[in-house]
C-alpha cells in the first residue's frame, strides 16, 4: 500500500499532532498509575506518624556519625589547602539528595549516545 | 617466464587493487578522517570508530561481503532486516532511568516537541526532490536517535541507510557543539539561572507497571514501531524488576557491546563509494542539521511555554533535552544551566525530556511508517 498523501506540510502537521496525543496520553496513563500505586500510600504514613520507640533510640549512633562525617568534611577541606575554620555551615541532605547525586554520577559517566 | 608472468596477472587481476577506484580511495580517507575524529578527538568512540572501521572494509573491493555468506553478510542482514536496532533498544532500556520522567510527566511534551525538527527536515527533503519515503528517513535524523534512524532507514530508504546512520551519529557526537548556542538564543540569563524543585520520588510500582503500560498502548496504537518500543520497555523491565539482575546485567553490558560492533561495523559496511558518494549524502548531512537544530530550538521554545504555564517553575533549557541523544542533551542542559547559576542541577529534570525524546522519536517513526508505508524491497 502506497502512501496515503505525499501532501508534506499534512504528513508534518499529522505526525506532529499524533506525537503530542501519545506523549500526553501516556503522561496521563502515568497520572493514573501513580494514583492506584497501592505502595504509595503505604510508604506516605510513615513519614506523617513515626513510631515513638525507634525515634528515642536514633540519637546517640546519630550523633557518633555526625561527629565522624564533620572529621572527614574538615579533613577533606583542609586536603585542599582551606582551613576548616572557614566551613560557615554543615547542613545534612536529605536521603533523596543523596541518592540523586548518586543518579547523576551514574548518568554523568557514561560516555555512550545512543 | 610466460607462466610466472600469466600468474601474476590473474594474482593482479583477483586482487582489490585492480578494481579500486577514486571513490574507494575517497571513502577510505573518510573513513580514517572518521577514525581520527573517534580515537584521536573522543566524539563518540564508541559507535564512531566500529563505524569508521566498517567504511574502511566497504570499500575494498572483491570482498564479496554483499554476495558470499559469512560474518560480513551476518552483520549486513542484520542491518538491512532491522534486526540490531530493537537489540540497542534493549539495552538502552536496560540502562534508562524513567523515574524522572514518571516524576514529572509534563516533560513528555518536551519530548514531543522537540520532534519538530524531524518533521521541519522531512519538509526540507521534500522540497529538495527526495520522495517521501526517503525524505521520512531522512527527517528522523533529527529525533537524534540512532537504532531508531537505522531502524526506519532500512524499511523506507534503504539505499540512503549508510548516510542516514553517519549523520545521526555524527551529529549526536556533536550535541555539545550545536546545542548550547542554539539554547542561549532562546533564553535569556535569567531563564537559565531558574532552580527547578526536587523531583518527587517514585516507588517501584509505577517503575515496574511503567514500561508494561507503555508497552501495551504505544503498540496497540502503532504496531510498525512495537520492536523497538516492545524492547526498550523489556530492557528496562529487566532494570526496575529487582529480581532480574542477571539479564539486566546482560542487557546492559554483553548483549549491548556485542550488538553496538555489528550494528556500527554494519552501518560503516553501508558506506560504500558507490552510494555514499554523491550529492544526496551531502543533502542529507546538511538536512540532519536542520534537523538537530529545528528540534532543539522547538523543544527550548517550548520549554518557555512551560514556563510561563508553570508560574517560571521550569527552566527553559530542559527542552532542549527532547532530542533524545541519551544522555548527552540531558548533560549539555546541565552544564548550560551550571554555567548561569553554579548551584543548579538540572540534569535530572532534564532526564525527563531526554528518555520522553526517545519514546518520541518511536512515535514517530511508528506514525510515519504506518501513514506513508516502507519501501517495496
Amino acid at each position: 500500500m502506497g502512501p496515503t498523501t505525499t501532501n508534506p506540510w499534512l504528513i508534518a502537521l499529522i505526525n506532529m499532532t499524533i506525537v503530542f496525543a501519545v506523549l500526553a496520553a501516556l503522561g496521563g496513563i502515568m497520572n493514573v498509575i501513580k494514583m492506584v500505586d497501592p505502595t504509595q500510600k503505604k510508604s506516605a504514613k510513615p513519614a506523617v506518624a513515626p513510631a515513638a520507640a525507634p525515634r528515642a533510640a536514633a540519637p546517640a549512633p546519630a550523633k557518633k556519625s555526625d561527629a565522624e562525617v564533620m572529621a572527614v568534611i574538615a579533613a577533606a577541606v583542609a586536603a585542599y589547602g582551606y582551613s576548616s575554620s572557614q566551613i560557615a555551615c554543615v547542613r545534612r541532605l536529605s536521603a533523596a539528595g543523596w541518592s540523586q547525586n548518586a543518579r547523576i554520577e551514574a548518568i554523568s559517566a557514561r560516555k555512550e549516545c545512543f | 617466464m610466460d607462466a610466472f608472468i600469466v600468474a601474476l596477472q590473474a594474482i593482479w587481476n583477483d586482487s582489490g587493487f585492480a578494481a579500486f577506484t577514486m571513490g574507494n580511495a575517497i571513502m577510505i580517507i573518510v573513513g580514517c578522517v572518521l577514525l581520527y575524529l573517534a580515537l584521536g578527538k573522543g566524539f563518540e568512540p564508541l559507535l564512531l570508530s566500529p563505524i569508521a572501521f566498517g567504511c574502511l572494509l566497504a570499500n575494498i573491493p572483491k570482498t564479496g561481503f554483499e554476495t558470499d555468506p559469512g560474518v560480513m553478510q551476518v552483520i549486513l542482514f542484520g542491518i538491512h532486516n532491522e534486526i540490531f536496532p530493537p537489540l540497542i533498544f534493549l539495552g538502552v532500556g536496560a540502562m534508562t532511568d524513567f523515574g524522572p520522567l514518571i516524576a514529572n510527566p509534563k516533560t513528555l511534551l518536551l519530548g514531543a516537541a522537540a520532534q519538530a525538527g524531524v518533521f521541519i527536515s522531512l519538509l526540507g527533503a521534500m522540497f529538495l526532490g527526495f520522495t517521501v519515503q526517503e525524505a521520512a528517513a531522512i527527517g528522523i535524523i533529527g529525533g537524534a536517535d540512532g537504532p531508531t534512524a537505522i531502524y526506519l532507514a532500512a524499511k523506507m530508504a534503504p539505499n540512503l541507510l549508510g548516510a542516514i546512520a553517519v549523520a545521526a551519529y555524527s551529529y549526536m557526537s556533536l550535541v555539545p557543539l550545536i546545542q548550547p548556542p542554539i539554547m542561549k538564543m532562546f533564553t535569556t540569563e535569567a531563564d537559565r539561572k531558574i532552580v527547578m524543585e526536587q523531583l518527587r520520588p517514585v516507588t517501584k510500582f509505577e517503575k515496574i507497571v511503567f514500561p508494561v503500560v507503555t508497552t501495551i498502548v504505544i503498540s496497540l496504537l502503532l504496531p510498525p514501531v512495537t520492536a523497538l518500543i516492545g524492547m526498550l520497555m523489556l530492557g528496562n523491565l529487566f532494570k526496575e524488576a529487582g529480581c532480574l539482575d542477571r539479564l539486566s546485567d546482560t542487557a546492559q553490558n554483553a548483549l549491548m557491546n556485542t550488538v553496538t560492533i555489528m550494528l556500527a561495523t554494519g552501518t560503516g559496511l553501508t558506506m560504500n563509494a558507490e552510494s555514499f558518494l554523491n550529492y544526496q549524502t551531502i543533502l542529507i548531512i546538511f538536512l540532519g542539521l536542520v534537523a538537530f537544530a529545528a528540534g532543539t530550538a522547538a523543544g527550548v521554545i517550548f520549554g518557555q511555554i512551560m514556563k510561563t504555564m508553570s508560574g517560571g517553575k521550569i527552566n527553559p533549557l530542559i527542552g532542549s533535552a527532547g532530542v533524545s541523544a541519551v544522555p548527552m542533551a540531558a548533560r549539555v542542559s546541565q552544564i548550560v544551566g551550571q554555567k548561569a547559576n553554579p548551584s543548579n542541577f538540572l540534569l535530572m529534570h532534564a532526564m525527563g525530556p531526554n528518555v520522553a525524546g526517545v519514546i518520541g522519536t518511536a512515535v514517530a517513526a511508528g506514525a510515519m511508517l504506518a501513514m506513508i508505508g516502507p519501501v517495496a524491497k
